[in-house]
């Protein structure tokens, strides 16, 4: 399948080079209050910056070197913050630019009522008008087909280039803005209002303009907020301390620690990591309309999986041919192959290739000789008549089969009906094969399932998710494909009813549950499910139900969802254990440094061996900087999931991120000070 | 350390969790008034007590009406406790013909025995009459009651289901008090009495020949009454102004150890209680196991650096070896009697439980010790407090399971509650509280002249002294460094303040928890949820305690405590 995403590389150069002027213009504390720990970040860099310029004219130079490297680093911080944030903004906006460009101005053919045309420009169509589209036409604004069949390119959205066919009524009657007609003639209704189209949807939703704080970002800000505060207490409370013992401790080297202990490293980088999030899904071809969603999408309990298309492939496909006594597989191949050959359904395909494994291929036909007899709903049957041979092949419905059997004088045995009926037990479907009055044999037609499905809803039963398959078949067929996919649950014979309410009584329970869903009436499913995928080639009613639209219109894709919404949830997570965790090396960098004069005998407490207690405080600094760049990428990639129980997830993170957290600024900060030693900058 | 003394700690120490294994079932019933032995009795006495008050035990209000009520019912005793101390010369049993207690000294002491921290400014038997004492034991049992309530309230929030009531508070209340605290005051008030504790209300002396040969008189009151349920409400308010350091309040080295067991047996049922409560016993278990771990690491620091002792007494030629005839180690400020064994456990304990009795002056213990007793405040869940110890607990445990669980994957949850913007709000609110009152006034006092003039050591010890007092108050402990004069109006009043506000503002934080809680519907646990127990759970709970919550008191002990130690072993004396 040719493939087109929006994804762009976050660290291409353009966008690299407006990140960082986005850096300094989001230095503005209009922005800054937004993200209240580099906030205070800021402010500290501010007195810092007062600190130096007083200390310049006063010709007070005695730590002027200090307190610059300390002043340029804070603002560094600061500015490594932004530039996190506007490197994953970046991305997003070069991905609305990229989609912008098929949002060309076009003219519309506007249909009045007395049957006359006019021409106006897309901009100007509201709700309700009605216009004309031909082949070589873009539509102009997303609407519903009343009248007429064509096909349309949708790659302008979905980046598919084959053609979709729509048409009025039923659940192909929408179109998106922006496409192209490639054949025949529609008249649309238009159902949206410009700016409110889907491709102006998807342009606001990449670039980040929508995008609001998700319930588990908003609680994370609460913590960090409060850690903030709270370490602003301890500092407050070192300035007294140090008055108690006839000392005094710089204002600097008191913001130095202040930024040290905050949480800085998860402050700079959270809205990065969200933004991000979204953009994994585009990269996906997935727009999702609320990071909520997202969100939820890791915290789902339940799927619905839909069994055509997600499970299975959808089509019936031979899988074995069965003879009757005195029949020979290669004769029963032979001639379902050719009874076959002018079935242009799936399952008649299937059963021409699987003949093609008993040597039958390319094949000669004289056509002259030859009579197709198609399918119709009252026989029940299809074949060929080879005239030259007098011969009548049917295959067909295994009780129609055999009455054609027994109708031209054959007997049919009780072995082969056993077979077609233990067949259908199985939940497969049965064709039974003849010529004349022979029967030849049994076709076994199968619902198959998709290759590495099993071990995928496996993997979901791993990390908690119970999978339910959905299917309108009957109980028995339904029980043999979900043996085989092994899934949790199935629902047989499903309505959009049962749908809603295995939905209703699963949230009833305290779960969360994803579906995905198409058609309209699927719509107050999607819309009663936690995470509603609808896919792009579903309905209007579906899109607008659903909370998020899978342009590959692939069903399988709400397993990888689940998986962003985890992955989204555990980078927060692991990157605040990180930043809570570098506090403790940051004490014991900080502390006997800056008590040195005061205290010279705290000098126990510097385990690191720090060479000065102006290098220890500015090494810490660094870190505390420096750290913020060096996680960029993972914030914008997330933290490496793998389907695993809970527990092995979060000793992996605990480790990596807790432990890994306390060892690394320990590391980091020592060798920062030997550098700045070695560099005469300490 | 000796063989002899880590025996004695083990055996004091297994015995309190052995009966509290008992004791928590017993409590589990109570409070899901499920039929308990003591019914007979009680029962009668109980409806009786309802239908004066006029409560209809079954009618349950949701958490504001609740926490309203509870704390109007403290306000209420609280003014009247304040009246009976102000106008004491005025009230009976009074033979001592004591004046009213001052103003501010009486604010700081009803404040200080209502919030259950017992923080005494005042002189004890020297000051207070015994109508005033029999006051401040009402309050020893009205406050433990306070706290448990509180923390069954919460634990209702966890258990109960898109539900709205937490429960009736005064229901609970007496319930409390009468199913637990009054009858076992009661055995315990006959065991002390019965190993040598005075007990009296028309007599404030007692006259008696000492071993010199003179006459003397001693104060006596209701003390065996005090003692008891001063320990078993983890109150901490002697009778005497030394406290367990009066032979009459701690007559020998068996009821040391009885006191001990009074002080944490209650605390650790009430983790366990929890547990069978939420029917989740290896989560319960689990917090056992961090909070015991906390105790046992503190308990050996200040076991080991009180049997090692000074090394500058040493270098001055003192024998601070262990001996047939010398207990060695630090025994400054300790009783003979009780030896450092039992000493550094009875000091670890009252730290930990909150208790606040103590048995020998904690101002004198080696530095690290001190720290070490000194964190176990800060800390204030190692077992802690009747009820609250358990709610700063699962305050911790709402805030790591945040943590944690984003990196498992999904919204946090909690015994199948998600934990949401509101818990995580609530959660840092009461933890921001703690530091936040501890932390402010105690930089404010070292700051004015009206703080320092409360020291009595220079140097890094004054800047403890403080630091304990604050820290005593916040955690409801009511321990002293001693060392401090607190009987100023300046402490007095901003000891009181940070001993109200580091009750209450906690407490409305976590009650609020619970109000959130219990509307929220349960989801079911899965392999995706990571499990509240096991070793897992441990280092989650302990890594969030000691990286969130201690780390902030970092600085203040590296000033203090810390300081001292490293300057003892550089040499450095301060004058």
């Amino acid at each position: 399948m040719p493939q087109k995403s929006y994804y762009v590389s976050a660290f291409s150069k353009d966008i690299m080079l407006s990140a960082v002027k986005d850096s300094f213009k989001k230095l503005h504390p209009h922005f800054m209050v937004k993200n209240p720990v580099m906030f205070v970040v800021e402010i500290g860099s501010v007195i810092t910056t007062a600190i130096l310029i007083k200390d310049l004219f006063m010709h007070d130079f005695e730590y002027i070197g200090f307190v610059l490297q300390i002043t340029v680093w804070l603002w560094f911080t600061v500015l490594f913050a932004n530039f996190a944030e506007s490197i994953s903004e970046g991305r997003g906006k070069a991905q609305a630019d990229s989609l912008r460009k098929t949002k060309t101005e076009v003219i519309a053919r506007l249909y009045k009522e007395d049957g006359k045309e006019e021409d106006i420009k897309a901009s100007r169509l509201r709700k309700g008008d009605t216009v004309i589209a031909e082949a070589g036409d873009i539509i102009p604004a997303d609407g519903e087909i009343i009248s007429g069949i064509a096909s349309v390119d949708e790659s302008a959205i979905t980046g598919e280039s084959a053609p979709v066919i729509r048409e009025s009524g039923g659940d192909r009657s929408a179109v998106t803005g922006g496409t192209k007609v490639l054949s025949d003639k529609i008249i649309i209704r238009i159902t949206s209002n410009p700016g409110e189209n889907f491709i102006d949807k998807m342009i606001s939703l990449v670039e980040g303009a929508s995008r609001q704080k998700t319930p588990n970002e908003i609680a994370l800000n609460i913590l960090l907020v409060m850690l903030t505060a709270l370490f602003l207490v301890v500092v407050i409370t070192i300035e007294p301390m140090a008055g108690y013992f006839h000392g005094y401790i710089s204002p600097v080297i008191l913001v130095a620690l202040l930024v040290c202990l905050i949480p800085t490293t998860i402050g700079a980088l959270l809205s990065a990591i969200g933004i991000s999030g979204m953009d994994r899904l585009v990269k996906d071809n997935v727009i999702a309309m609320s990071g909520k969603a997202v969100e939820a999408a890791g915290d789902v309990n339940t799927l619905l999986l839909d069994k055509t298309g997600t499970i299975t492939f959808g089509n019936r496909m031979a899988v074995s041919f069965i003879p009757s006594e005195g029949v020979t597989v290669k004769e029963l191949a032979d001639y379902s192959q050719l009874s076959s050959l002018s079935d242009e359904t799936p399952e008649g395909r299937s059963i021409v290739t699987l003949a093609k494994q008993y040597g039958f291929r390319g094949r000669h036909i004289d056509e002259k000789n030859i009579e197709f007899i198609p399918f119709s709903a009252f026989t029940r049957m299809s074949g060929v008549n080879i005239l030259d041979k007098k011969e009548q092949v049917r295959k067909g419905a295994v009780d129609s089969v055999i009455k054609f059997a027994e109708d031209n004088q054959g007997k049919v045995s009780d072995k082969t009906k056993k077979i077609a009926e233990e067949i259908s037990k199985q939940g497969g479907t049965p064709l039974a094969v003849a010529v004349n009055g022979r029967m030849l044999g049994i076709i076994h037609l199968k619902d198959v399932v998709k290759g590495g499905i099993k071990e995928r809803i496996n993997s979901l039963r791993k990390i908690g998710i119970k999978t339910v398959m959905i299917t309108g078949d009957n109980p028995l067929t339904a029980k043999a494909i979900a043996d085989e996919a092994g899934v949790d649950d199935f629902i047989a014979e499903a309505t959009p009813e049962t749908k809603m309410a295995l939905i209703k009584k699963e949230q009833s329970l305290g779960k969360l549950v994803a579906m995905t869903g198409d058609g309209t009436n699927d719509a107050p499913a999607l819309a009663q499910a936690d995470v509603g995928v609808a896919m792009n080639t579903g309905t209007m009613a579906a899109k607008e139900a659903g909370n998020m639209i899978d342009l590959d219109s692939n069903p399988t894709k709400l397993i990888e969802i689940v998986e962003i919404g985890k992955q989204l949830l555990i980078t927060r997570g692991s990157l605040t254990t990180f930043s809570i965790a570098n506090d403790v090396a940051k004490y014991f960098a900080i502390i006997p440094a800056m008590f040195a004069p005061i205290f010279p005998w705290l000098s126990p407490l510097n385990i690191m061996g720090l060479s000065s207690p102006e290098s220890a405080i500015l090494s810490a600094v660094i870190f505390n900087a420096i750290i913020i760049i060096i996680l960029i990428p993972l914030a914008l990639k997330g933290v490496k999931y793998k389907p695993a129980s809970a527990s092995s997830i979060l000793t992996r993170n605990l480790l990596i991120y807790g432990l890994g957290g306390i060892i690394a600024p320990f590391i980091g900060i020592k060798l920062i000070d030997m550098l700045l030693t070695v560099l005469h900058l300490g | 350390m000796t063989y002899a003394g880590i025996l004695q700690i083990l055996i004091t120490l297994s015995v309190m969790v052995i009966a509290a294994i008992p004791l928590s079932r017993y409590l589990a019933n109570v409070f899901r008034c499920e039929p308990t032995f003591l019914d007979k009795v009680i029962n009668p006495v109980e409806s009786l007590t309802l239908k004066f008050l006029k409560v209809n035990k079954t009618e349950e209000t949701d958490w504001v009406k609740y926490l309203k009520t509870g704390l109007v019912v403290n306000f209420l005793m609280l003014t009247i406790v304040y009246s009976i101390l102000r106008f004491q010369n005025f009230l009976p049993f009074n033979q001592m013909h004591y004046p009213g207690i001052p103003w501010a000294l009486d604010f700081n002491t009803a404040i200080s025995f209502i919030t259950n921290t017992n923080w005494q400014n005042y002189g004890g038997e020297e000051v207070l009459s015994n109508f005033s004492q029999m006051a401040l034991v009402f309050l020893q049992f009205t406050s433990a009651a306070t706290g448990l309530v509180f923390a069954v309230a919460f634990i209702r929030g966890i258990i109960r289901r898109e539900a709205k009531y937490v429960g009736n508070f005064y229901a609970d209340f007496i319930k409390a008090i009468y199913r637990l605290f009054l009858p076992f005051a009661i055995i315990f008030a006959v065991i002390m009495l019965w190993q040598g504790s005075p007990q009296s209300i028309f007599t404030m002396q007692k006259k008696v020949v000492n071993m010199t040969g003179t006459k003397q008189s001693l104060s006596i009151g209701p003390v065996a009454s005090m003692v008891s349920i001063e320990n078993l409400g983890t109150n901490g308010g002697g009778f005497y102004d030394a406290n367990a350091a009066q032979p009459y309040e701690d007559p020998n080295p068996l009821t040391n150890a009885l006191t001990i067991f009074m002080m944490g047996t209650i605390p650790i049922a009430l983790f366990l209680m929890y547990g069978i409560m939420t029917g989740d016993k290896k989560h319960a278990w689990t917090l056992f196991a961090v909070a015991m771990t906390l105790f046992l690491v503190c308990l050996t620091v200040v076991y080991s650096q009180e049997a090692h002792g000074n090394p500058f007494l040493a270098r001055l030629g003192a024998n601070i070896q262990v001996s047939k005839n010398n207990p060695g180690g630090n025994m400054e400020g300790k009783q003979e009697r009780i030896g450092i064994a039992q000493t550094s456990l009875f000091a670890a304990a009252t730290t930990a439980f909150t208790t606040g009795n103590v048995d020998s002056a904690h101002d004198s213990f080696m530095p690290l010790s001190g720290m070490i007793l000194i964190a176990e405040m800060m800390l204030n869940l190692i077992f802690g407090g009747k009820g609250v110890g358990l709610l700063n607990m699962l305050t911790m445990v709402i805030i790591g399971v945040f943590i944690a669980g984003l990196m498992v994957g999904r919204t946090p949850e909690f015994l199948g509650k998600k934990i949401e913007a509101k818990e995580v709000k609530f959660a840092t609110l009461a933890m921001f509280a703690h530091a936040f009152i501890i932390l402010i006034p105690f930089a404010i006092a070292i700051a004015i002249p009206a703080g320092l003039a409360g020291i009595l050591n220079p140097g890094p010890h004054g800047l403890s002294e403080i630091l304990y007092a604050y820290t005593s108050s916040v955690a409801n402990n009511g321990s002293a460094f001693a060392g401090l004069n607190g009987n100023t109006i300046f402490y007095n009043i901003s000891l009181g303040l940070a001993i109200f506000f580091g009750r209450y503002i906690p407490i409305i934080c976590q009650v609020a928890i619970a109000g959130s809680l219990i509307k929220k519907k349960s989801v079911p646990e899965s392999a995706g949820t990571f499990p509240a127990h096991g070793p897992l759970f441990y280092a989650v709970v302990m890594g969030t305690i000691l990286l969130v919550g201690a780390l902030t008191f970092f600085p203040a002990l590296a000033l203090g405590p810390v300081a001292e130690h490293f300057a003892m072993i550089k040499g450095h004396l301060f004058y």
